[in-house]
């Protein structure tokens, strides 16, 4: 009799310390996709910040480009939109197409030599061009931490635990496929481009 | 490359293994000197664990050295100032962006002013870690040799080789330090009492024990464990950045520059991404390289690259 109990005494202790344990672990891995989804938050909040700028800056210079500022407008509207509903599909799907438009932005600067000289122009480059860094490096770094989340949630022992303590699968932020199609320019190394 | 860099660690944990058990051998061998020549009554035993408890604490010690001021240390030694952040937008930017991708704290930004291309990363730990360039790196590179360059530095403090380097370095510091008091000590005690001359022969062999750890053990065990932490850190750029081509480029700009850095020694060598002491040393120098030869790193790259063209 008392071998019995204690054996279902020692099973409930074990079962009990690897469920903490668990159930810390998914905790940890939330909290770290949290965060980092957070860092893309403030990337996008600082890149939606710069455009009105970008915009006026290269409209003192380039007075009949109209069309091209329009679209980045809007796209950028749609973007600001999009962000709150904070789903991750539908904000990485306005923020590529936000991407698309800036990019033709800097492609009709490049036809205007005074504006690529103004002090003022090539400090909003530079401070685009590493928010959009930063970005990417944000986007990689929640959807590793994402996809670690998911495997967690979706697997044995913790997979009984998740879906009582509401632990649901979160979704990636996607790259730009548009943005993987540009060549990438390398005169020095004939491995880099990708001929096969 | 996962697989190279598993290797890699289980080798620098090698090393270090070997460099503590070396440490406290040596503090077991001074005890087992003034025990076989010391007084025959007391057990030989006592005097080897006292010994190994001394190597232990000054080890300890030169821990919480290299904590408490081995980074500091470092950065005036070579001269390095804070990065100005509008002057140098670019090189922060670059940094806080791959810290992101890599989910640590941003470090500090250093900044050299010397023509010798050069980077190093130095820092007990990721929070309180700093990255160093020269403005010859800045201007012989753009952004996205420089990203390479900077995934490298970013991994070493990822994987805590800048803890090591500066325990190591600290601790080999000391054991000069400790062999040249002995030296100096043994000269001016000789002949004093009945056991002057053989407490003085213990004192000159412990000093030896410490001077081989300083002048031969200790740079052996830095310059295998860098050389394997500098084709980590290059693996573990690419795997950050996810571009092997701007690290290649990086380091073939350097292959082709022979300018030495202006203010560095054999101790702060080994933490930098290119030998800065190329061009002055001679063979007895580069059996102590601390970085395996820049043609083998890129090889590594080239395969890299062509392995994500393919």
């Amino acid at each position: 009799m008392w071998g019995f109990i204690i054996t279902v005494a020692v099973v409930a202790i074990v079962i009990a310390v690897i469920g903490t344990w668990a159930y810390n672990s998914m905790v940890r891995r939330r909290n770290r996709t949290n965060e980092a989804w957070s860092q893309i938050e403030v990337e996008l909040e600082r890149r939606h910040d710069l455009i009105p700028n970008l915009v006026e800056t290269v409209k003192g210079y380039a007075t009949h480009e109209r069309g091209t500022f329009d679209a980045v407008t809007q796209a950028r509207s749609a973007a600001i939109a999009a962000g709150a509903t904070r789903d991750p599909n539908q904000i990485s799907v306005a923020e590529n197409a936000l991407g698309s438009t800036l990019r033709s932005l800097f492609a009709v600067a490049e036809a205007y030599p005074s504006l690529r000289a103004s002090e003022n122009f090539l400090a909003l480059q530079e401070e685009l061009t590493a928010t959009e860094d930063k970005l990417e490096y944000a986007r990689r770094y929640y959807n590793t931490s994402t996809r670690d989340y998911n495997t967690v949630i979706q697997t044995f022992p913790r997979v009984v635990l998740a879906r009582p303590f509401g632990f649901v699968a979160l979704g990636y932020f996607l790259a730009d496929n548009e943005a993987k199609q540009v060549p990438r320019v390398d005169f020095t190394s004939a491995t880099a481009t990708p001929t096969e | 490359m996962y697989e190279q860099i598993a290797r890699n660690k289980r080798r620098s944990v090698l090393y270090v293994g070997l460099f503590i058990v070396v440490w406290l051998g040596a503090g077991a061998l001074v005890g087992w000197l003034a025990a076989v020549s010391g007084n025959v009554d007391a057990p030989v035993g006592n005097d080897v664990v006292l010994g190994i408890t001394v190597a232990a604490m000054i080890a300890a010690l030169g821990i919480v050295v290299s904590f408490l001021s081995g980074q500091r240390l470092i950065l005036a030694v070579t001269g390095a100032h804070e990065a100005d952040p509008v002057q140098y937008a670019q090189l922060r930017h670059l940094v806080e962006a791959l810290a992101l991708g890599d989910g640590v704290p941003t470090p500090a930004v250093y900044v050299i002013d010397d023509p010798s291309p050069n980077a190093f990363a130095t820092g007990f730990s990721p929070a309180h870690a700093s990255i160093t360039v020269t403005t010859g790196l800045l201007t012989l590179m753009d952004r996205e040799e420089l990203e390479g360059v900077i995934g490298h530095e970013l991994s070493h403090i990822k994987n805590y080789d800048t803890r090591l380097l500066l325990i190591v370095t600290t601790l080999v510091g000391m054991a000069g330090l400790i062999a040249s008091i002995l030296w100096r000590n043994a000269l001016l005690i000789r002949g004093r009492g009945r056991d002057g001359g053989q407490f003085t022969v213990i004192v000159i062999a412990a000093g030896l024990v410490f001077g081989a750890i300083a002048v031969l053990f200790g740079p052996l065990i830095r310059l295998a464990l860098s050389r394997r932490r500098e084709s980590l850190a290059d693996a573990s750029s690419v795997e950050l950045t996810r571009n092997p081509v701007g690290l290649l480029r990086a380091l073939r700009a350097l292959q082709a520059d022979e300018q030495p850095l202006a203010r560095t020694n054999h101790a702060t060598a080994a933490m930098f991404i290119n030998n800065p002491l190329h061009g002055r040393e001679g063979f007895y120098s580069h059996l102590f390289d601390t970085h395996p030869p820049l043609e083998e790193r890129i090889a590594v790259l080239e395969g890299m690259a062509h392995g994500l063209t393919v």
